[in-house]
């Protein structure tokens, strides 16, 4: 079962990741990585690194894909 | 698609050399992935005991690697300090704000303690469980900025963030101090470590100090970021 | 006494500005050059004192943990860098009072976070703690390169930004790789354990480390971006990137390519990427026109030379690096921080500012600076230089001797070019006389360029066991691996 689990995720991962880098939209593609970054927390809670999952999820995920977002804004205020 | 005309050849000459340099790499790396995967991390937990701390991860976070983790901080310190310099004098506000919806507001108002609450949980625990000063420092850092999303109002005052960073950016450096002092070693554990309080919330000595500290220092630093991010510095 | 203290130190104070200032408007500055002064009379009180090398164990015990080795090498670099970043801190507290843009004090606490990470990178015996600093330096010299905020500095501070990532990741992928293959972070057990590793494996470590400081030591193929980025900061900057960074850099790329990687063809390599780098910095160099571009390039061509005296691997071309290493931080000091005042005074960065400078002191000590680059006897980059070509000259690498002084006699080219600028008969402006502060720091500098030039054998034991213990790998492994 966690096999299964683990190999649905590695595919999802890479599939979401493809799909982040072709995606022509900045704003999509950030939203994109952040689901990259949630199935890695899926994968280090798999492999039973709770640490470092909650530093991805909040991070990774979370503060640093905000802070992408508001670059984004401020150079479309620049422009 | 005619890859001749629209693709240049120095953009196509580059991109086969890098990739020709990724699989060489590639291959010497999947030739000679060792037979017996070396570990330091086996030979630190075995230390980890002495530290009386139930979250060997943390030890070798804020102990073990206590410098690796006063140098990360201070990249923190100087990059929020970057940021804050090459952005603040741009001065462009609060025009063309959207006013956020009603539920918005409420919604973020009822989450704000809560998250923060759960950031100081973390950071507290962060010696008995999972996580510690850095995730419980963006976790507040994130409530913060979920209240500046919802509300065109909140703003956080300069001088408290400004005295709390300054704090904990003092004390971490003046317990290293300490330790030098009295046990003869830069971050050295001054404070009783007994193994027999293991799992309390008073046991590793300095351990959860420093990590507290972290966390108020990294909260601080990521909500200046978002702050001068967003262009809301207290002009006052 | 402990070494804890020369990063502890710098890091207290960048954490602490917002109390120094409370002190009034030069509170910060004040403070800081107060900390600058203590911690190079510290350095010199720990040079006295020191009988034998300082290992300061940080929270556990070596292998495992961080240690901070203090010997007759790093003493020296720990002497040099808190010295020539005093003598910086004292230049910019006359030089702001001028400059509007910079008459900000947090200038100060940048400089002392690179203070802390050169020293750190220096000291530190744990190739991630190496790491660590070397973020640390990274950034505050991007904040610094960019600190002007004109669309130049922020394109330095850009363009510094994307390179330094680079170096990072190469740097990283090195470390990743070593404890991959090693287990452990410990610079004497990896070099135990490295002869052993397969060979493909250790010329994928040696490329990305020589990548990953090649970008930051600015040697040659990785070097096109250096010169923009000294164009776009200040010259005051300029001093501290030329004299003060890009030292701790080479001083720690070399000390790990002696720890790992005692391989002839790859010192070969080094030594000619070494001569190679001198001789295209200088050709290029002489169709330059603007000032901080040329003495840009005339550092990277001292760096090509520096790498072909530490490549050698023998005593005496590694004492003859260390006169050249201090011999050119002390003459780029002197010249980027007159020209930052230069600069300031006549508002362009042309060479023709030298046809209108009016100022026999400047004029003076910049020529006195350029002409110990050259290597003119009685000059500290003679004694460098001498050596090295001697040293070169007996292990019979004719070749190599002949591109170095080819590349000496360009570097002459374009030296006499400015020389001759200074002295044509052109109108000239009002005179221009510096503070007496800059004038006392400019002169100690320039006193340090003759002093040694006159009498190289006031250090010359220092040096040569300086350089002696550098080599040594044996007795770094025994120290660092017997404190345990």
């Amino acid at each position: 079962m966690i096999g299964l689990i683990l190999l649905g995720t590695f595919i999802a991962v890479i599939v979401i990741a493809f799909v982040a880098i072709t995606q022509p939209k900045l704003p999509d593609a950030i939203i994109l990585s952040m689901g990259v970054g949630l199935a890695a927390v899926v994968l280090f809670v798999l492999f039973q690194a709770p640490d470092v999952a909650l530093t991805e999820a909040v991070i990774g995920t979370g503060i640093g894909s905000l802070i992408y977002l508001m670059a984004l804004k401020h150079l479309g205020e620049q422009k | 698609m005619n890859i001749k005309r629209d693709i240049s050849t120095t953009t196509l000459s580059s991109f086969t050399l890098s990739a020709f340099f990724v699989l060489t790499v590639l291959s010497i790396l999947l030739q000679n992935i060792p037979q017996k995967l070396f570990s330091a991390g086996d030979s630190l937990l075995k230390l980890n005991s002495d530290q009386g701390v139930a979250n060997a991860v943390t030890t070798v976070v804020v102990y073990f690697r206590g410098f690796d983790t006063l140098g990360e901080i201070a990249v923190l310190f100087i990059a929020s300090f970057g940021i804050g310099l090459m952005l603040t004098s741009q001065t462009h506000g609060d025009k063309n704000k959207v006013k956020s919806n009603f539920m918005l507001q409420l919604g973020a108002r009822l989450l704000f303690p809560i998250i923060i609450l759960f950031g100081v949980y973390v950071m507290t625990f962060g010696h008995l469980s999972v996580g510690g000063g850095f995730q419980g420092g963006v976790i507040i850092a994130s409530a913060v900025l979920l209240m500046f999303v919802s509300s065109n109002h909140f703003h956080l005052s300069h001088r408290v963030v400004e005295v709390l960073e300054t704090f904990a950016g003092i004390s971490y450096v003046m317990i290293g101090l300490i330790g030098l002092i009295v046990v003869d070693s830069f971050l050295g554990n001054f404070l009783p470590h007994n193994i027999s309080q293991l799992g309390l919330l008073l046991s590793g000595g300095i351990v959860p100090i420093i990590y507290i500290i972290i966390g108020i220092k990294v909260g601080s630093e990521m909500s200046l970021i978002v702050q001068n991010m967003l262009q809301r510095s207290d002009n006052d | 006494m402990s070494s804890i203290y020369f990063i502890a130190l710098p890091l207290l104070f960048g954490f602490a500005t917002p109390i120094f200032a409370k002190f009034g408007k030069n509170g910060i500055a004040y403070s800081s050059v107060l900390l600058q002064a203590s911690l190079f009379l510290l350095s010199i009180q720990l040079f006295v004192t020191m009988d034998k090398s300082i290992i300061e164990v940080i929270a556990i015990a070596p292998p495992l943990g961080i240690a901070l080795i203090l010997d007759n090498v790093s003493i020296f670099f720990v002497m040099l860098f808190t010295f020539l970043v005093l003598m910086g801190s004292l230049y910019y507290l006359k030089l702001r009072e001028k400059n509007p843009y910079q008459n900000e004090a947090k200038f100060f606490i940048l400089i002392n976070m690179l203070l802390a990470s050169a020293i750190g990178l220096v000291l530190s015996s744990d190739i991630f703690n190496i790491y660590v600093f070397f973020e640390i330096a990274g950034i505050s010299a991007y904040i610094l390169s960019a600190y002007r905020k004109t669309p130049k500095a922020l394109e330095a501070g850009l363009k510094y930004l994307i390179t330094g990532a680079i170096a990072s990741i190469f740097l990283v992928f090195a470390i990743a790789l070593i404890y991959l293959h090693l287990g452990t972070l410990n610079l004497a057990l990896i070099s135990q354990g490295f002869t052993a590793l397969e060979s493909d494996i250790k010329l994928l470590i040696s490329l990305f480390l020589l990548i990953g400081f090649g970008l930051k030591v600015e040697i040659f193929p990785l070097n096109f971006w250096v010169t923009d980025i000294y164009e776009g900061s200040d010259a005051f900057t300029d001093a501290f990137f030329s004299a003060v960074v890009v030292k701790a850099y080479l001083f720690v790329f070399f000390h790990i390519v002696y720890l790992f990687l005692p391989h002839k063809e790859f010192t070969l390599f080094l030594l000619y990427l070494g001569a190679v780098s001198m001789l295209i910095a200088e050709i290029v160099a002489l169709r330059q026109t603007n000032l901080k571009r040329l003495f840009a390039y005339s550092s990277l061509g001292q760096v090509g030379l520096l790498f072909v005296a530490f490549s050698m691997q023998e005593a005496v071309s590694i004492t003859a690096g260390l006169y050249i290493l201090l011999a050119h931080s002390l003459a780029k000091m002197v010249i980027f921080l007159s020209l930052a005042s230069l600069f300031e005074k006549y508002k362009k960065e042309d060479i023709s500012l030298f046809k209108e400078m009016n100022s026999p002191f400047l004029r003076n000590i910049i020529i006195i600076s350029m002409l110990s680059l050259l290597g003119i006897p009685l000059l500290a980059g003679f004694v460098g230089k001498f050596l090295l070509l001697k040293s070169i000259a007996f292990s019979g690498l004719f070749v190599l001797l002949g591109l170095l002084v080819l590349a000496s006699l360009i570097e002459s080219v374009y030296y006499f070019k400015i020389i001759g600028f200074m002295f044509s008969k052109e109108e000239r402006g009002e005179k221009f006389s510096l503070s007496t502060l800059q004038r006392a720091v400019l002169l100690t500098l320039t006193l340090g360029i003759i002093l040694i030039g006159i009498a190289p054998f006031l250090i010359s034991d220092f040096i040569a066991t300086a350089s002696s213990v550098m080599i040594d790998v044996r007795s770094y492994q025994n120290l660092l691996l017997g404190a345990n």
